[in-house]
């Protein structure tokens, strides 16, 4: 009895063995293993975001929280008189906060600078206490604050191993930018605390990858000042200001107003509404502008040449909708310049009938409009355009739409049609980010594409003298010694049953010099209230700031130019 | 010769290895274990000496790698400095105060027969005249047509004197 007791016995307990030393044996190991080793991450640092100079525009740096562990401390007043004066906090409420023996561990300061934690590490050497810990996280900073808001987006860390890009560069190049944490993993006591001997794994971190804008941040400053002071000059609503090189379609300054500030902040809140970026998001009621669009496909397709007459009767009937002149007037025998210099909405309506719709919209459509420009930044909205076919397309379209009214287009694909012309005819594809860098060596540059040709060379160069000529005699935009080819607008913002009575877009886009374009710019100013127009709002916002551009880029007169050559 | 039973000639019990121990273990036994026991010695203190410098180059690159984390973050923080410090609107700031004006307008001056107005032409976009321009007839083509003739023709004259 005692032998089959005894039998049973053994294999009893060598079955029990056999389960838990072969069968759990993975199982046990993986739950002992978490028990006793722990990974301690170590963040990658975020790429920086640099202008096309290489001056940081974004970058991560680190901030510390600074802990410590109650249980272990001895003597929490004196500890406390230490620290309050290199962590800012009253003695009282450090002294507090030190005797609560009750947590394994207080927070002491969540965001401390390196300076503080640097500080705080000589108080836990000098004085040999464990009870003080040190933790770093990362922290994404913008140097220059509010500049170019809309192109960078902003990144919000939740003080782990992870966080969130959202809008602009941060979020479109987030892939890029974000690089790969690292570890650091080892033995660890009951409290959590690594013990230095025994297995350690480390994995090192790699950093993101930097990204290079073709923004250039003197310009992009320029231009925000600029608009700003439009804005508080005219007491306009918002505005958006864009200077593009129209020869490879980069994006020199891109700026809206209001913006905000990227900087990790819990003072205010800022409205959603403001993170979209209005020029490559938002669309609008082009106006008067969109007729450099008419004309060109006009002149390309044979409609009109540059001397061609019309007769203005000063109203115009286009599927039963009748079209006026802005000013209600007639202008009678009227050239093509005179068409744009007055700005006659009867003459484009002229043209885009004698085009017929469906060459009209073929020029629109090959301009780059009811698409999105393909711009690397998130966001992009195509507009709203309709064409024959659509259900909601009616024969007024045609003529209002030649005006820039019935079409909504972005401030980037206006910017984009007008730099085709300064372009010889070739629209260009915009672009911000000039390449991406790790480690300082270039791993990508981008090559722009070659541009769809939409008209000819030779249509681009008569229209560009068309502008030049409809614009002399503009005072406001009179810059000595320069040529500048450009198009005011003053659009009415639709609203539900019609256009507001009183509220206007008012814009300007042009280039400069006229003959061998170094830029090109729009001013789109929303709501202004001392003057409705685009040739009082805009237009001096863009004399001032081509200006400014043909000191800091170096652009000599246009005799000089033609001297030299 | 008177046989002994029990007789053991001298040399055998000299030899080491059929005495028995105290313990019963005979002597080649003995051997092996001694044996044994110093290849285990041996393999341990490999293996100590081994874990001790494993150990020790873990807590090296322990130390390297705060090392290395220590100076990437100084290196960020100074990064961070010079962001500031380069900040355009703290440049501005500082032009100002230093007395500094923005300039309005720049004055060209074009410098004739300047040794440098080749290069600085070539450094420039090509305007769209440029092409027209070349098409024009070129005086200096010419000149040096007429200039290869006459020193052809001079040449041509000294060989016939």
């Amino acid at each position: 009895m005692l032998w089959v007791a005894t039998v049973v016995g053994v294999l009893i307990l060598t079955g029990r063995l056999f389960y838990w030393q072969v069968l759990r044996h993975g199982d046990l190991q993986e739950i002992g293993r978490t028990w006793q080793l722990g990974d301690v991450p170590i963040p990658a640092l975020r790429g920086t975001i640099m202008d096309h100079h290489g001056f940081v525009l974004a970058m991560d740096e680190y901030e510390f929280e600074v802990y410590a562990t109650p249980r272990d401390i001895r003597d929490p007043e004196g500890l406390a008189a230490v620290l309050a004066p290199v962590l800012g906090i009253e003695q009282s409420t450090l002294t507090s906060l030190l005797s609560r023996t009750d947590q394994p561990s207080v927070s002491l300061a969540w965001n401390a600078p390196l300076e503080v934690a640097r500080q705080v590490e000589g108080i836990r050497d000098r004085d040999n206490t464990a009870a003080l810990g040190i933790s770093a996280a990362r922290k994404r900073v913008y140097p220059e604050k509010q500049l170019a808001s809309h192109v960078m987006g902003f990144v919000t860390y939740d003080h782990e191993v992870d966080y969130d890009a959202f809008y602009g560069i941060e979020e479109s190049y987030n892939s890029e930018l974000r690089g790969q944490p690292g570890s650091w993993g080892g033995s660890e006591d009951t409290l959590d605390l690594s013990i230095s001997i025994g297995s350690s794994r480390i994995t090192l971190p790699r950093d993101g990858q930097d990204i290079v804008l073709t923004l250039d941040r003197t310009i992009q400053h320029l231009t925000e000042d600029e608009l700003k002071k439009t804005i508080d000059e005219y007491g306009a609503e918002r505005g958006t200001i864009i200077v593009m090189d129209p020869r490879s379609g980069a994006i020199l300054a891109m700026a809206s107003y209001p913006g905000y500030d990227p900087n990790p902040t819990l003072e205010h809140r800022i409205s959603e509404d403001q993170f979209f970026n209005p020029a490559v998001s938002e669309a609008f009621e082009p106006g008067s502008v969109f007729k450099v669009v008419t004309m060109a496909a006009a002149l390309d397709a044979g409609v009109v040449g540059r001397y061609t007459t019309y007769y203005d009767q000063g109203q115009i009937f286009v599927g039963g909708h009748l079209i006026y002149n802005w000013d209600r007037k007639a202008y009678g025998t009227t050239s093509m310049t005179d068409l744009l210099k007055y700005s006659l909405n009867v003459g484009a309506a002229t043209l885009s009938t004698n085009l017929g719709s469906e060459r009209f919209y073929d020029y629109v459509k090959r301009f780059g409009f009811g698409q999105p420009t393909g711009i690397d930044l998130p966001y992009e909205s195509k507009g709203l355009m309709r064409v024959p076919g659509d259900g909601s397309w009616r024969e007024g379209d045609l003529g209002t739409n030649a005006f820039g009214q019935g079409i909504a287009v972005t401030p980037l694909q206006m910017i984009a049609a007008v730099a085709a012309v300064a372009n010889d005819g070739v629209l260009p594809k915009p672009y911000v980010v000039q390449r991406i860098e790790q480690d300082g060596q270039t791993i990508e540059e981008y090559d722009p594409p070659p541009g769809q040709q939409v008209i000819s060379p030779w249509v681009a160069e008569e229209l560009t003298e068309m502008l030049v000529e409809a614009l002399s005699g503009k005072e406001n935009l009179e810059i000595a010694g320069y040529a500048i080819a450009g198009k005011t607008g003053t659009a009415q913002i639709p609203v539900a049953g019609g256009y507001h009575p009183v509220d206007t877009v008012a814009c300007f886009v042009g280039y400069a010099p006229a003959r061998d374009p170094q830029f090109v710019i729009l001013v789109k100013i929303d709501k202004p209230t001392k003057s409705p127009w685009g040739s009082v709002v805009a237009v001096p916002a863009f004399r001032r700031l081509a200006n400014q551009l043909f000191v800091y880029l170096g652009i000599p007169p246009d005799d000089f130019r033609v001297a030299s050559t | 010769m008177k046989t002994d039973p029990i007789f053991i000639p001298r040399s055998r019990i000299g030899n080491w290895a059929v005495r028995y121990s105290t313990w019963g273990l005979s002597g080649k036994a003995l051997g092996v274990f001694l044996l044994l026991l110093v290849l285990g010695s041996l393999v341990g203190s490999f293996y100590l000496n081994q874990a001790s410098k494993t150990t020790a180059a873990g807590l090296e690159i322990a130390g390297l790698t705060r090392e290395r984390e220590y100076w990437r973050q100084e290196n960020a923080n100074l990064r961070k400095q010079i962001a500031n410090m380069e900040s355009v609107t703290r440049i501005r700031r500082r032009a100002a105060e230093l007395g500094f004006v923005e300039p309005e307008a720049v004055e060209y001056l074009l410098v004739q027969c300047s040794p440098l107005e080749k290069s600085s032409s070539e450094s420039l976009a090509p305007s769209p005249w440029a092409e027209r321009e070349s098409v024009a007839p070129q005086p200096a083509e010419s000149a040096d047509w007429w200039g290869d003739l006459v020193a052809h023709f001079h040449s041509w004259m000294s060989l016939q004197r």
